[in-house]
This record gives C-alpha cells, structure tokens and sequence, in this order.
C-alpha cells in the first residue's frame, strides 16, 4: 500500500464530490424537492379556496384522515388486495420461471419470450383492453366461458377482475427475475441432489428455495410496494365502484381530495401510504435479507 | 484496494475544475438557447423587440378606449410599414386538429391586415387549465384563452381571468341572447365572450323511423317496438352519465348544484323524480352497461332506432353510414320538454392581459358574422351569435338548426369549484344505483352526504 498524504486524498474526495455534483443538482430538482414540498403540503390547508394563500394547520389533515370510517374500511381492503396480489403474482411467476427453466421443455426461450409480452406493452393501454374484454355485453370473457357476469356491477366480481388483470400486468417481471436466480443455481448442486436420490420436489424444497429466497423477498418487496400505491388498474376498470367495493388507499384519496381539489389533504395520505410502504421495506430487508449480498 | 484505484486515475483538481466548467457552460448555453428559440414569448422580450420608444404598459391606460388606434402617433417618420406601437396578443387554446387550426390562424391574418398595430399569436395548449394555473401567476401567461364556460368559477377563483363587461359594446351585447350570456355570468361579472354551444339532442334512424318523436311516449312506443335484447337489438342508446342524464333531472325542475343559491341538489325532489323516470320509462329499453363505447356503438351499427348523443358524436354514425337525422329532445307529458345540459365555449381574458380594449373587440370580430359562420362550417360547431344563426349556412343546415333549438331548451353547466365533487360523487352513485346495489333514494342521499361534505372542506 503506498502512503497518502491527507491531502492527496481530501483533493480525490472532492473531485468525486465534483464529478457527481451535476447529477445530484438535478436528483435534489427533481426529486428531492418535490418530496420536501409534499411534505410541507401536508401539513397546510392548501386547497382551491386557499390556493396563494393558506396556513399550517399541522396535523389536521392526518387526524381528518384517521378519524374518517372509511379509511378503515378502505385500509382493511387495500391490505387484503395487497396480501393477493403478492402471493398470486409471486406463485405465477415463480410457477412460469420454474416451468420455462425445466431442461426438458423444449424451445423454452421463444415461451419465456411470449410469456413476457404483457410487460412489454403500456400499462393503461392493455388495462382498457382488459375493459373491453370483460364488457358485460360483447367482452371475449363471458363469451369464452359462456357465463353472462356483470363484472363491473358486483363487488365480488368486481375485485377479481382487478386482481386478475393486475396479476397479468406483473407477473412477467416476478418471472424475469426468478428465472434469473433460478439460472444462477450451480448445476452441481442439483446433480449431486439426484445423486443422493433425492426427488424433485425435495430438490424445489432444499436447493432451489433457499437459493433464490434473497430475490423472492426482493421481489415480494417491490410487489407489495406497487400493489399498496396501485390507482391506474382501479381507476380505470371500476372507479373503485361499484360503490366503493373496489376502493383502494390511492383511488379512495383521489376521490377524497381531488373531487373537492384538496392538495394538503391529498399529501397527507400520500405520505401516509408511502410511510407504511417503508415500513413494508425496512421489515422486509431486516427479515427477509432482502440487502443480502448487495454491500 | 479499490480505494488506491481511484486515487491512480483520478483526474486532478485542474481536470475537474475544467470538466465542470465545460458542463456549466453547455448547460447555459442550451438554456440561453432554450431561452431565445422559445415559440412563448415572455412579456419582456415582446417590450424589447417592438421598438417601443417609451415603456409605458398598455395596461395603465383608460379602459375602454383602445390604445392602438387613439394615442398612436402617425407612422410618417417610420419607414416599415408597421406602426410604432404593436400590441402583440397571444392566445392558448386546444385545437389540434389541422384544418380547425388553419382556419383560425386564417381568421387572425384577416383581422391583423386590417388592424396592422395588432399582433396576433395562436398556440395549441393542451392540459390547459394546469398551465393556465402556473403561467398566470408568474406573469406568463397569454392574453386571451378559450375554453368550456364551466372552468369559470375556478378561472375566477384563482384570479386567472378578468371581468370584461365594461369593454363590451352594446350593439355586441345584443347579438348574443341572455341565455348565453348566462353562461359567462357569475356574480354579477362577465367573464368571457361566448363563441359557440353544445348540448345532447335526440338522433334518430331514418331507415327505421319516419318522424322523430316529439313527446317521451311516443318515444317509449317507438323503443318497444325495436328493443330485444336477444336478437342485439335495443330502443335506445344512451351513454347515461351524469351529464347526459341531466335532461331528465331538468325536466322536473331538479338540479346538480345552483350557483345562485350555493346549493348541491342531488336529493332535491326533482333531480329523485328524474332519476326514477330515467330508471322506470328508459333504461328497460337500454343495454344493461353504461361504458360510453358499448353505448355509442349501438346507434352507429344500427342496432337502435335513437340516441340521445352531443356535436363529438355526430361523426361517428356518418362514418358508419347510417342514415341519421337529429331531433329536439322530446317533452314529457304533463311535465315539461328534456333540458340537457349546455356548454358555452367562450373567450376568456387572462390577467396578463396586455390591452383588454383590443383583445375584447377582436373576440368580438372572431364571433360575430362572417367569421363565425366561417369558423363554424369547418369547425362544424354551433355559433351563439344570432346573426350568425340568422345566416343561411347554419339556418338550412339539418344539424346545426335543431341543435340551436335544443340549447333554447338547455341549462347552463354550474360554474363553481363546487360542481367539482357533484361530478365525482354523481358519478359513483349514478353507477352504484345503476348496478342495483343501492336504490335511487339511498344512492342519491348518500351522494348529497358526501358533495356536502366536501363542499364543506372545500371552504375550511
């Protein structure tokens, strides 16, 4: 190791410093501004009456908020929407990547390919195809399966066709990333697993589980977090209706706040949600090991 | 290791000092350019480029006398033929369509030939309102906007747009009928110059119906004898939203939200009675399923008779081929005709507003015959000024000469913020009811629960 001076190593500190000056001159523009300003809008009454000018009211908006039945309501709800979209989207994609990694299936890579289309296409676009598809009166759907459901006017069947075209729209990603750490696993290690006789399930319990457990919980991380601040699959199939049997945290906020153009208030809730998304994070890189490996 | 690596090839300090420099100067100079090539011009540089001896503002003028045309002095010692003071005016507005857009553009080089000191600039603005909300106040902002009338109340709220009754001239004020002007009024102000209107009216088959129905029964006997839903074939298509159902809410005296009396009407009388003649008597020969496509797509593939539509729809059933023709809404007996919502689209004087004067007697101009019938006929728009509607290419079109007779009929969309969260709440109580799991009563209350609720909020 050659010996440096102190200062040889403040000028490097600083050229560093330097170098990433411009791009973090714009991330603070950007982004970091926008959160602050969110955050100080939270905690104003800031509204179309009080639009240049409104006052701090501290934490009114969060004590409206939690003061109101039907946050519960709708928290019960979006937790219950959260917990399905995670495990089906996870089983989906852990399912197609163990499927399309077998080494018997033949052409696999054009199948991975196809099974990849839904990502490849703009969300809101495929959403509204999706609409069309479940159209009580001439969607493919009821005609496919014969039945005449009004998808759109029962809560029950309302919220499976969001949690299926939801679970359509993100499983090829869950899939993308499993297949990879099902890639990495040495195959040594599944040879020597059939050499001691083991079967494949018990090769799927006690090789390939454990090994892609680290990108499951990161998987399971970043579905929860879209799933918990999900609006565009909502609000475009049913509004949250009918009624509000389909409301989520961020459709029901948008109606809370936008239909009467109430930004403080919307803030709050945005920041609430984003709150227990990190508490969603942090629990899961302190659990799940989510960070592990990454240094 | 990795730490010596960097201090190997680290650049030194001269090297970043010039990296940085380089990146701030290209960074200034795309922003200077960025700055210079900008279609918007800021107030100050149009004051630097017109060569204007002496900067006094136009705005400080004497209202209504146009500064153009009174103080100028005679363009004797200028050798360019326009004159010494140019009041350059910009106006924002979404029209993307080409053909709409030339014919305006057409329209401003007429007027800027024969007013040479007036300087006219046109741009497509989309998402106007958000811009508006940001240009305006940081003094950006054009002179002139158009849009829907029902923007008003949030345009004056935010002390975005100008009153300009004072600049109005009386021979003008005639030629609109109060029933627009009702429109562009609030609080007592005049907000806007109306240049076209718009409402739902009745289309109908003429392969399949001889006459259009001029009362509801005879409309219900015409839907009964079309509607079987087994064979794709229904009486009515009906994209039934809170706005196109509004007819029936009128008709019995009901209403969404008053802008006289500040009052949200969602469970008045009228508006329960409507809704429930809405549910008993029309929506039987309705497809069960309010997504505006599935709706509009009926009439267009002539498996309805009728629709009850607005002006965006027309081309969609004369692309289609269908051989149509468009009715007044009809009168339920006993009761009273359908009055369906109206939208005025008006010009709106910002308060960047360089020279109101100038900029209400050009809108004058732009509304008024010829030009707004020339306007119209590519824009295929309906004009509001009576002589327009006098002139014989709007009073011998079958379109536009039942649809100026439909917004007699029609009410004026509510002008305030609060109409915001009738909107929203309407709409989700208009789809609760529809999927039957509320009833008309129950939905609507709760619905008026809420608009009050947030109206209240709204005012905290």
């Amino acid at each position: 190791m050659a010996a440096r001076t102190p200062s040889s190593f403040l000028i490097n500190r600083k050229t560093l410093l330097i170098l990433i000056l411009p791009s973090l001159t714009f991330y603070s523009i950007f982004f970091i501004y926008p959160i602050i300003m969110n955050v100080a809008l939270a905690f104003t009454n800031r509204s179309m009456y009080h639009f240049y000018e409104y006052d701090f009211v501290g934490l009114a908006n969060f004590v409206e908020m939690l003061s109101s039945a039907d946050f519960y309501t709708v928290m019960g709800r979006t937790f219950f929407w959260v917990v399905c979209t995670v495990f089906l989207q996870i089983g989906c994609g852990l399912f197609f990547a163990l499927f399309f990694t077998s080494p018997h299936l033949k052409g696999r890579g054009i199948y991975r390919g196809l099974m990849l289309l839904p990502w490849a296409f703009p969300n809101v676009v495929m959403i509204l195809v999706w609409r069309g598809m479940f159209n009580p009166s001439f969607g493919v759907i009821n005609v496919l399966f014969g039945t005449k459901i009004n998808w759109y006017n029962s809560p029950e069947y309302a919220f499976l066709m969001t949690q299926v075209i939801n679970i359509w729209l993100a499983y090829p990603f869950l899939m993308l990333l499993l297949t990879g750490a099902i890639q990495s696993i040495p195959t040594e290690l599944s040879e020597l697993a059939e050499m001691f006789g083991c079967s494949s399930l018990q090769k799927l319990r006690y090789i390939t589980f454990p090994l892609v457990k680290p990108i499951l919980s990161y998987g399971t991380l970043l579905t929860s977090g879209t799933a918990f601040m999900q609006f565009p699959v909502i609000w475009l199939l049913t509004r949250g209706g009918p009624g509000n049997a389909t409301d989520i945290i961020m459709t029901w906020a948008y109606k809370e706040a936008f239909y009467s153009q109430r930004f403080g208030y919307h803030a709050a809730i945005a920041i609430f949600a984003s709150l227990i998304s990190l508490i969603f994070a942090l629990f899961a890189i302190k659990r799940g090991g989510v960070l592990e490996g990454i240094k | 290791m990795g730490r010596s690596l960097i201090s190997k090839r680290a650049i030194t300090r001269v090297q970043a000092i010039l990296l940085v420099a380089a990146i701030v100067v290209a960074a200034g100079s795309a922003f200077a350019a960025a700055w210079f090539l900008a279609p918007v011009p800021s107030p100050t540089t149009v004051m630097t480029t017109t060569t204007v001896p002496q900067p006094t503002t136009i705005t400080t003028m004497p209202p209504p006398t146009t500064v153009t045309t009174t103080t100028m002095p005679p363009p004797t010692t200028i050798v360019t033929t326009r004159p010494a003071k140019v009041t350059h005016l910009t106006w924002w507005a979404p029209i993307p369509e080409e053909p709409r857009r030339q014919a305006y553009l057409k329209a401003m080089q007429q007027y800027s030939e024969k007013n040479p000191e007036l300087l006219l600039e046109f741009h497509h603005v989309d998402d106007l309102p958000e811009k508006l909300k940001l240009a305006v106040p940081a003094g950006v902002g054009p002179d002139f906007i158009r849009w829907a009338h029902d923007k008003i109340g949030e345009f004056k709220l935010l002390d975005l747009i100008v009153p300009i009754e004072d600049y109005i001239s009386p021979e003008f004020k005639k030629q609109i009928p109060d029933y627009i002007w009702a429109a562009v009024t609030l609080d007592g102000h005049i907000w806007g110059i109306p240049e076209t209107a718009e409402s739902v009216a009745l289309l109908y088959n003429k392969d399949m119906v001889s006459a259009p129905p001029a009362t509801m029964d005879e409309m219900i006997a015409i839907m009964r004898q079309y509607h079987d839903p087994a064979a794709g074939k229904y009486g009515l298509s009906y994209p039934a939203n809170v706005y196109s159902i509004s007819c029936f809410i009128h008709a019995f005296g009901g209403y969404y939200y008053d802008d006289a009396r500040d009052k949200a009407g969602l469970n008045d009388t009228g508006t329960i009675k409507g809704v429930q003649y809405l549910f008993e008597k029309v929506k039987p020969y309705m497809l069960d399923d309010l997504d505006y496509g599935a709706q509009a797509a009926l009439f267009a593939e002539k498996k309805a008779p009728l629709a009850i539509n607005g002006p965006w729809y027309f081309s969609v059933p004369t692309d289609a081929g269908v051989n149509w023709g468009l009715a007044k809404l009809p009168t339920i007996s006993g009761v009273g005709p359908l009055k369906p919502f109206m939208g005025v689209q008006a010009f709106m004087v910002t308060k960047n507003c360089k020279d109101i004067g100038a900029t209400v007697k050009f809108l004058e101009w732009i509304t008024s015959p010829p030009v707004s019938v020339d306007l119209s006929v590519v824009t295929g728009n309906l004009p509001v000024n009576l002589g327009a509607l006098e002139d014989s290419r709007i009073k011998n079109d079958p379109i536009k000469s039942v649809l100026a007779e439909q917004v007699k009929d029609a009410i004026p969309m509510s002008k305030k913020p609060e109409m915001g969260p009738v909107w929203g709440r309407g709409y989700d109580a208009l789809n609760t009811i529809w999927a039957g799991t509320k009833s008309i009563v129950d939905g609507l209350n709760e619905a008026q629960k809420l608009v009050e609720e947030d109206i209240r909020k709204m005012h905290e």
